[in-house]
């Protein structure tokens, strides 16, 4: 399948367009959500924060055993790029993403800054992704909840905290297909579906590059303060990301340097068949609860 | 004993007995009724506003201060009676009349309809004369006498001619209007009736008409009607009233009252906690205030019905900012809109709006006792003491072994000093615990499970959505808003000779199915809306 995604030089201004036509457009639309059925009225959720989750010092990491196996460094399996322990101590968690961090920390794109940029998309409106699940009849546990990640739009209320407020509706972005999650269920108060399929737009160096993220997974939880916190984590071509660095006038000196981190990180073969050509990455999110217009 | 058969055929007999129905209710007799003297009540901020307005047309730039508004018993328009100007107010006052004269004469569509006539010098009399006394009575709701025209076309001609100019001379007579205490009193003093006693004269009459109903001046069909003195005929009045209750500015009135009642004003000024309350702004408190008056305008004037639906219904006018405190979707994307509450969401009515919730509790928490207050005092007329000087009068904060405010409320009335008021409006306004300081629905208050339930007056409820209907059927409500209403339309306090009155209104509301647009019109043909006692 091919993948026509956009690249855009200004970011901050226009995430929105960019989520607009290809954040999610250029992913395979997925109308069906899963083998469960989105009801008619399925509990949305809007991502107000959201960020790179990062391995720890002592290699523990949030995200997901993306390919079933526990790679080490140098080993076979994993491309050789060692994965790491989750919070409550589960091995093979993929997130090679995480060791491009002093990388780019010794750029001017520090992750700090790139989650800045983000949350002023997200502030301003211009990048609301969407969660809807919807046949959740059991918040503890339940084998069958269909999930899909789409897009509104709208202009967001932030609360006294700076951060969208919970329980505010907005327009559902028809122009983009949404994107269907696939064996999503619940377990111990904990939604998890894979089949994610998304293209994130972020801000690494000078460009706004688009992290077309494949084979990914979600999970998220809902916490005493209403507000659902989760991780998303995929897969994302480096050949992609090199070629559009390349393409905004990036630095020679520090393309070659997001190259050479890129390569010797990659830990999954590219969707285009590229060998070790794509990297694991995870994302972490705050999300709270929100209405469509006309649902 | 009875043989089965005949026992089933009595009890059958029984069944197909007709149910008698309880007969409708009907008043009495309008009591016997002797007016105390009349007041002399100052203009309202918003009776100002919505004269210029109707004198000059909307879309002038008015002050954002004059003499401020005083509740007195309750209601700005009693105060209204029980005030008089600041030499500060005076200044004020001055500027904004010739800040008004000088914008109307300076609009040329403004001007034309002010001014009909073609000056011939800077001090053309004629011309003067004419303008002023076709504006002078609108602007003091009554004809001037020839005496008063005479000194307002004389400043005119001698301002204009000192400023050779004829607009300029003008504007000096426009202001001397708009600052006269008969624009901004209403005097009203009455008259002898030739019926006998004393009535309000058909001009005085026109005004108290229209400031009741509209919250604004008359308009040239209501003076029509006084300058032919129909409207001193029941039958012209009645024709009056049921002309303006169908007019666009009967909403004007109709929101005043209630805003003057409710307190909706203190919304502007709306102060909470930012590190507490993530969904308060600035937005918040005119939105509220809103969203009530927007409700009541559709119980009351579109839909007509049952006034007590105000404290019940699940239907409301919300936009986008209340949607999500309340957290439903927003039924429009801009400005308000119908939407249906859902009954899992344990809100309806306005005590399930933030115009009650938020503004009856503190800048960091809720009050119960604001809470319960407030239906004590405001819904029901009910007088409760104040605090005696010196008592704390503080609920304890919160702890571990008193998470909850009903383990604190519990705490505070264990003290006999403080119980003996507070066991009146605490357990009361625990009801609404659920809600926030803001308004917001909450499951817990620190973590602990909230019990909103209680007991009002000897009627149990199990939360708030159960407290709207005790208020609502409480034998007190009903006649509150009525009395209420009585005093807001003849700008006191009811003196104790007036009571029988009172009652009298009430019973008709109840009898007319608590629709207070009718009762709108039976207090304007009401005794003490007409007629007056001698000054003394």
């Amino acid at each position: 399948m091919r993948y026509d995604c956009f690249v855009l030089r200004d970011a901050v201004p226009l995430i929105s367009a960019l989520v607009a036509l290809g954040v999610l457009g250029c992913a395979p639309a997925a109308q069906e959500a899963g083998t469960c059925t989105l009801t008619d009225m399925p509990e949305v959720l809007v991502l107000r924060t959201l960020s790179f989750a990062l391995a720890d010092a002592n290699g523990v990491s949030e995200g997901f055993d993306l390919d079933g196996v526990t790679s080490t460094d140098g080993g076979e399996s994993g491309c050789g790029v060692a994965d790491f322990t989750s919070p409550d101590g589960a091995p093979g968690i993929d997130n090679a993403f995480s060791r491009l961090e002093p990388a780019l920390n010794s750029t001017e794109a520090k992750i700090s800054v790139i989650e800045g940029l983000v949350q002023s998309a997200i502030d301003s409106g211009e990048l609301l992704l969407t969660v809807e699940l919807g046949g959740v009849d059991d918040w503890q546990t339940d084998e069958c909840v269909a999930g899909q990640i789409g897009q509104a739009v709208g202009t967001p209320m932030l609360g006294t905290d700076g951060l969208l407020l919970d329980g505010q509706t907005f327009d559902r972005d028809e122009d983009i297909g949404v994107v269907g999650l696939s064996e999503g269920s619940v377990s111990s108060g904990v939604f998890v579906a894979s089949g994610l399929s998304l293209d994130l737009p972020v801000q690494i160096l000078n460009a706004s590059l688009v992290f077309p993220l494949r084979d990914g997974k979600v999970r998220l939880e809902q916490g005493e303060d209403e507000v659902y916190r989760g991780v998303l984590a995929g897969r994302v071509s480096a050949a992609y990301v090199l070629a559009v660095a390349k393409t905004q006038a990036v630095d020679p000196a520090v393309a070659e340097l997001l190259g050479v981190v890129l390569t010797a990180n990659g830990d999954f073969d590219d969707e285009d068949g590229t060998w070790c050509g794509a990297i694991s990455v995870v994302l972490k999110f705050e999300a709270v609860g929100a209405y469509f217009y006309g649902d | 004993m009875l043989r089965p058969s005949l026992a089933l055929i009595v009890l059958l007999a029984g069944c197909d007995t007709p149910v008698e129905a309880e007969p409708p209710f009907l008043r009495g007799e309008q009591p016997a009724y002797s007016a105390p003297a009349p007041v002399l009540r100052r203009l309202t901020y918003s009776q100002y506003t919505h004269s210029i307005d109707d004198l000059f047309g909307a879309g002038l730039v008015l002050p954002n201060e004059l003499e401020p508004d005083t509740r007195a018993a309750g209601l700005y328009a009693v105060g209204a009676s029980l005030t008089s100007i600041s030499a500060l107010g005076v200044d004020r006052y001055e500027s904004a009349a010739y800040a008004i004269a000088e914008q109307v004469l300076i609009d040329p569509a403004r001007r034309a309809a002010l001014v009909q006539c073609t000056p011939v010098s800077a001090a053309d009399a004629d011309c003067a004369r004419e303008v002023l006394t076709a504006v002078g009575q609108r602007v003091w709701r009554r004809p001037l006498a020839a005496s008063e025209l005479d000194t307002l076309v004389s400043v005119t001609t001698t301002a204009g001619s000192t400023l050779a100019d004829f607009d300029l001379g003008l504007s000096y007579g426009l202001a001397a209007l708009l600052q006269s205490p008969y624009f901004l009193f209403r005097v009203e003093i009455g008259e002898a009736d030739p019926a006998g006693g004393y009535r309000y004269t058909s001009w005085e009459l026109a005004s108290r008409l229209s400031y009741f109903l509209w919250d604004g001046p008359p308009d040239e069909a209501l003076f029509d009607a006084a300058a032919s003195g129909v409207l001193l005929t029941d039958a012209g009045l009645q024709a009056e009233v049921d002309r303006m209750l169908e007019d666009e500015r009967t909403r004007r009135g109709l929101r005043a009252f209630f805003g003057d009642m409710l307190r909706l004003d203190e919304l502007d000024s709306l102060t909470k906690d930012p590190t507490l309350f993530l969904y308060m702004s600035s937005d918040l408190g005119p939105a509220a205030r809103e969203q009530t008056l927007q409700d009541l305008d559709a119980i009351v004037l579109e839909d007509d019905v049952d006034f007590r639906t105000f404290l019940t219904s699940t239907e409301t006018h919300i936009d986008r900012t209340l949607a999500a405190l309340y957290d439903v979707p927003a039924p429009v994307r801009e400005g308000f809109g119908l939407t249906t509450l859902p009954i899992s969401g344990g809100r309806r009515g306005y005590l399930g709006q933030a115009s009650f919730l938020a503004l009856q509790a503190h800048a960091t928490s809720t009050s119960v006792t604001l809470r319960g207050l407030y239906l004590r005092e405001v819904l029901l007329c009910q007088e409760l003491p104040s605090p005696p000087a010196g008592l704390n009068t503080a609920i304890p904060e919160a702890n571990a072994e008193r998470p909850t405010m009903r383990d604190r409320v519990a705490q505070h009335l264990e003290d006999p000093s403080c119980a003996g008021c507070h066991q009146l409006m605490d357990p009361i306004g625990l009801g609404f615990e659920h809600f926030d300081g803001v308004g917001r629905w909450r499951d817990t208050e620190n973590g602990h499970p909230i019990d909103p339930s209680g007991s009002f007056d000897g009627d149990e409820f199990v939360d708030a959505w159960g407290l709207g209907q005790v208020v609502a059927d409480h034998g007190s409500f009903a006649p509150c808003v009525s009395d209420t209403l009585l005093r807001s339309a003849v700008g006191r306090t009811l003196a104790d000779e007036e009571l029988a009155l009172a009652v009298w209104h009430a019973d008709g509301l109840h009898q007319e199915g608590y629709r207070l647009r009718w009762l709108f019109r039976d207090i304007v043909l009401g005794p003490a809306f007409r007629t007056v006692g001698v000054v003394q």
